[in-house]
């Protein structure tokens, strides 16, 4: 197999405040083969964002800083080179963002602000000239760039695109926005995309055209994507790979149908119960809430809230990545190095004590 | 006695982060170095203007006790040891009749304040809480009166007045309070906004009673920060009338009054206006230190 | 579309204010204590004259029909018989009024290309030295009285260094511009009178510079603020993700929209500069609108007083009328007000 065009080794990533030192990143792995989608699914405040803001290099610094850890993009270590990292960050990567609302400056028509990221993107400066001339509207290639913008924006099936260029924010809608957005992602013809739960704000028909656009886009030009969501069901839609984050830590990772069919960690399997069930299903969900990351549990992160949780063992040793079957990582005390994914998955399957019974309550945890 | 009150008094959680609210509060005051700067300016003043008959040199040169007196002898004499800031063309001492000032500026700062708040207060409540027809009404009028510039205004207030002390406040006090029913009008109606103000209706609380207990606590602070930066304003405002020859006249040691006299003798006498002048700068320098330091404590915007 | 309705709409709104402003003032001058045709006259006059007198001003009918009276003169351009210069006082205002426009736009002028700058550095130096310095800076600008300031100016560059003119508005200039715009600076250009402009230059810096002290704290303190919470919203961050140039983020998204906020204070700071002219043109005996009003104010001229107060409030209403209009300029999104969902 090639090698990885996005690979996370080890990322740790801490955050000075008030309040002391968050330790909110804690050894991520992660790679994205090219042409691959992977989707990073974990609750809100788990340390998705912080992950993306440091992959794409615009981790504010300080209060935070990457502690330990590398990212590699094809072949090139980024933490090592800031001018690497600012000409990868331009050329090749690009971001779509959450709140449509927000994203978008508001006194300028969206087509100013797309040919500014199709012009600067790259990360060379400007001189006070040449921002002299940008404000007076002239610019070098400026109908060559109009032209793309159009193209894309029709490509997003934006009614009128010639005029919505020339149309402020405010007189768009929501989803309308998020087109713009995810087009102007995508002026630059990037290589490597991150969405940041680009359809959370959103209606759900939104949510599905903004989803079948970009699945659209990737399979047209091979893009390869992290798309990072708490929700597990869109993940499902759109990923050929889902990792599963909690509190600042890689905890599972397979392939889409792996994850759905066979869950082997005890919080994969609790997100997979909270997802709402056409049949009225609702699952127990989970108790609590992720920790403080000042002062974060010992031994496994999760075990304070996990039904499997084993008293001496989850919160005193710190838990390891164990590679299970070919494709497969989870991180969790139940399982060993070199388990095959059947023993895996049957060990799983004891652990729930199959779909019918009581759910292991937080204080009989220890229990096998 | 309603509900809430009996709670508030005896919940210890709720004392407790009363204080420790109030901690925080006088922590920001004192993160803030220029406000403690401003606090003692204005104390260092307050000193002075009270115990001025014992800081003065010469207290009669600034007509203590009613006994004014001139010394033609030593009119224009430059600063010294002896007269620290100098002396005027009546020979009187300068710094004595500086310190003096001091009494004149804070009675007016306080006085025009004191008037501006009495009146400006009540319309803004009584607007806010009343909205409507009235209180469009109201809120009109102050709009046009904060549509000339206080100085301005006040100038054209004392045209029909004698030009004196008491006028000069009189003046400035009619054109302030706006500013004041304007910032009540705008607490009111965002308090009104809050829940707990509805609440205390539903559970049948008059509307006096929810004037005083629930809205006024609530305007008191942006008012008090408020107050502080315009104290120094008002100073300034009223030292200009007195400048332009509109408000205290000679020989009362009214800084402006003795800025303008001192404009006749420039160059040559420089200190005449210029010691004056910087006891107004410091004063003003020192309400707005002061209150940019309880601006930031209250953590409200004003104007 | 938004632009004409939102213009029209702010347009109307001026009108009762232009209303309750002559209302104001009238009442003002009409019903405090003292009446304006003993005031005029002084306590030693006859009865008989202060009688005459009031009839000659319509002083003796009910105050309403005074005020009808007085407001359908103003529309005619008529504000009055001046009491010292035995002229309409409109013709005086329209004598003295330039000097003080062109007096105080330079000093706006001034307080604007150092205010907004001074903000900018500040705020991109938030709780570093540039920002302490520029708060301090701040400050004292504003705690200066201006007429002191003036006078320090004065003892300073004019007596002491004899950089610049102390007083006046223009020096012994010969032939002078021919008054087209009453604007000297203007004039002068027109008329390609290279002293004259000089001159008028040199007058004008001193006095200027003393008005805009206040104003200049003013727009820093409120361009910074806005600057800072600018530059913490989310579409910066989505710029500087793209690897947009922070300068071009700086100067081109975030300044923009800080200074859409920075003008609402240039409209307030306009009608304290306007005060603030009535002492600073009496230290520079700068010959204004303003110098006029202190006149009338201590000769007790009525009419001419309650002219100049009038025209101030005027002019701070268009003021703030073109301030408003400019802010739909610099943030469109005023405009759209209600026409967006």
């Amino acid at each position: 197999m090639a090698d990885p065009i996005l690979s996370v080794d080890d990322l740790s990533v801490e955050f000075e405040t008030y309040e002391g030192r968050h330790h909110v990143l804690d050894g991520v792995d992660l790679t994205v083969e090219e042409g691959e989608t992977v989707a990073l699914v974990g609750e809100t405040g788990c340390g998705k964002s912080v992950t993306a803001k440091s992959i794409m290099g615009t981790l504010p610094r300080p209060p935070g800083e990457i502690t330990s850890g590398s990212i590699t993009y094809d072949g090139t270590g980024l933490l090592a080179d800031a001018d690497a990292h600012a000409r990868v960050q331009g050329e090749e990567m690009s971001m779509i963002f959450q709140d449509p609302m927000t994203y978008l400056s508001p006194v300028y028509p969206v087509g100013s602000m797309m040919a500014d990221v199709a012009t600067y993107s790259g990360g060379e400066d400007v001189s006070w000239l040449g921002m002299l001339k940008n404000l007076l509207g002239r610019r070098a290639n400026r109908g060559e760039i109009r032209e793309r913008s159009i193209e894309l924006l029709d490509r997003m099936r934006i009614p009128d695109p010639e005029g919505t260029l020339d149309r402020y924010p405010v007189e768009l809608s929501g989803g309308m926005r998020q087109r713009v957005i995810v087009a102007m992602a995508l002026i630059n013809d990037p290589t490597f995309l991150i969405a940041d739960e680009p359809t959370t704000a959103l209606d759900v028909t939104v949510q599905d055209q903004i989803l079948s656009l970009l699945r659209e886009r990737v399979e047209e030009r091979d893009l390869s994507m992290l798309y990072i969501t708490h929700n597990l069901g869109v993940a499902r839609e759109i990923a050929d790979r889902i990792c599963i984050m909690y509190a600042g830590e890689i905890v599972e990772v397979g392939t889409t149908e792996e994850i759905f069919d066979a869950p082997l960690h005890p919080y994969t399997r609790g997100l997979l119960d909270s997802i709402p069930k056409l049949t009225g299903f609702e699952g127990d969900g989970i108790d609590g809430q992720i920790p403080d990351y000042t002062d974060p549990p010992t031994g496994c992160r999760f075990h304070p809230r996990c039904p499997a949780a084993m008293a001496g063992t989850c919160d005193v040793e710190p838990v390891e990545s164990h590679a299970v079957g070919d494709d497969r990582a989870v991180a969790c005390h139940l399982y060993e190095d070199g388990m095959s994914f059947g023993e895996a998955a049957t060990v799983a399957e004891e652990e729930a004590g199959g779909p019918t019974d009581e759910p292991v309550t937080a204080e009989a945890g220890g229990e096998p | 006695m309603s509900n809430s009150e009996t709670v508030t008094a005896d919940d210890p959680g709720v004392l407790e982060r009363r204080r420790e609210d109030l901690n925080r509060v006088v922590y920001r005051f004192k993160q803030n170095p220029m406000s403690i700067l401003g606090l003692c300016i204005i104390f260092g003043f307050v000193f002075i203007a009270i115990f001025a008959p014992y800081i003065a040199p010469y207290p009669n040169d600034a007509g203590y006790q009613n006994q004014p007196a001139v010394h033609f002898d030593q009119k224009f004499e430059s600063p010294s040891a002896e007269h620290l800031f100098g002396t005027d063309q009546a020979g009187r001492d300068i710094f004595s009749r500086v310190l003096f000032g001091t009494r004149l500026s804070l009675r007016i700062g306080v006085v025009v304040l004191a008037a501006a708040v009495s009146i400006g207060v009540p319309v803004g409540l009584v607007a806010g809480y009343l909205g409507g027809g009235v209180g469009m009404a109201l809120m009109r009028i102050t709009d046009v009166f904060l549509s000339v510039p206080p100085l301005v205004l006040a100038l054209a207030v004392s045209v029909a007045l004698e030009p004196n002390l008491t006028n000069v406040m009189l003046a400035i006090a009619a054109v302030w309070w706006p500013w004041y029913a304007r910032l009540t009008y705008g607490e009111v109606l965002s308090v009104k906004e809050e829940t707990y103000v509805e609440a205390s209706r539903g559970i049948g609380a008059t509307s006096t009673r929810t004037i005083f207990r629930e809205i006024l606590p609530n305007v008191l602070a942006p008012i008090t920060v408020k107050m502080s930066l315009d104290m120094g304003y008002a100073i300034l405002v009223a030292a200009s009338l007195g400048f332009l020859g509109l408000g205290a006249q000679p020989p009362t040691p009214e800084w402006g009054t003795m800025v303008s006299q001192g404009r006749d003798y420039m160059p040559a006498q420089w200190w005449y206006s210029t010691f004056p002048g910087l006891a107004i700068f410091l004063i003003v320098l020192g309400f707005n230190f002061l209150g940019d330091g309880l601006r930031d404590m209250f953590d409200v915007e004003v104007q | 579309m938004g632009h004409r309705n939102y213009l029209i709409k702010r347009g109307l709104s001026t009108i009762p204010m232009f209303v309750g402003l002559s209302v104001l003032i009238f009442t003002l001058a009409r019903v405090i204590p003292g009446r304006p045709a003993r005031l005029a006259l002084g306590p030693r006059a006859s009865d008989e004259a202060v009688q005459n007198l009031r009839e000659q001003m319509g002083l003796d009918k009910p105050l309403w029909e005074q005020y009808f009276d007085y407001v359908g003169g103003v529309i005619q351009g008529d504000l009055g018989q001046s009491l010292i210069s035995n002229r309409n006082v409109a013709t005086d205002l329209m004598e003295y009024f330039p000097a003080t426009f062109e007096l105080t736009t330079l000093a706006m002028i001034i307080a604007v290309f150092v205010g907004v700058p001074l903000g900018v550095v500040a705020g991109q130096h938030k709780d570093r030295w540039p920002d302490n310095a520029s708060r301090l800076f701040s400050f004292f600008n504003v705690s200066l009285p201006p007429f002191w300031a003036g006078i320090l100016l004065q003892l300073v560059i004019a007596f002491q260094l004899g950089w610049l003119p102390a007083t006046g508005r223009v020096g012994d200039v010969s032939p002078m511009p021919i008054e087209t715009t009453g604007l000297l600076l203007v004039d002068s250009l027109l008329a390609f009178n290279v002293p004259a402009f000089v001159s008028a230059t040199q007058h004008l810096i001193l006095p200027a510079i003393t008005l805009s002290l206040a104003p200049i704290a003013d727009i820093a303190r409120m361009t910074r603020s806005s600057f800072i919470e600018e530059y913490d919203k989310d579409y910066v961050e989505g710029l500087r993700t793209h690897g947009i140039p922070e300068r071009l983020i700086a100067y081109k998204y975030v300044l923009r929209r800080s200074f859409a906020s920075s003008l609402t204070i240039i409209g307030l700071d306009y009608g304290f500069l306007l005060g603030s002219a009535f002492v600073v043109e009496i230290v520079f005996s700068w010959p204004g609108m303003a110098s006029y009003g202190v006149e009338a104010i201590l000769q007790k001229d009525i009419n001419a007083m309650v002219g100049v107060t009038l025209v101030v409030g005027a002019s701070f209403l268009l003021v703030n009328f073109a301030v408003d209009v400019l802010y739909g300029v610099f943030d469109p999104r005023v405009w759209h007000d209600g026409d967006s969902q």
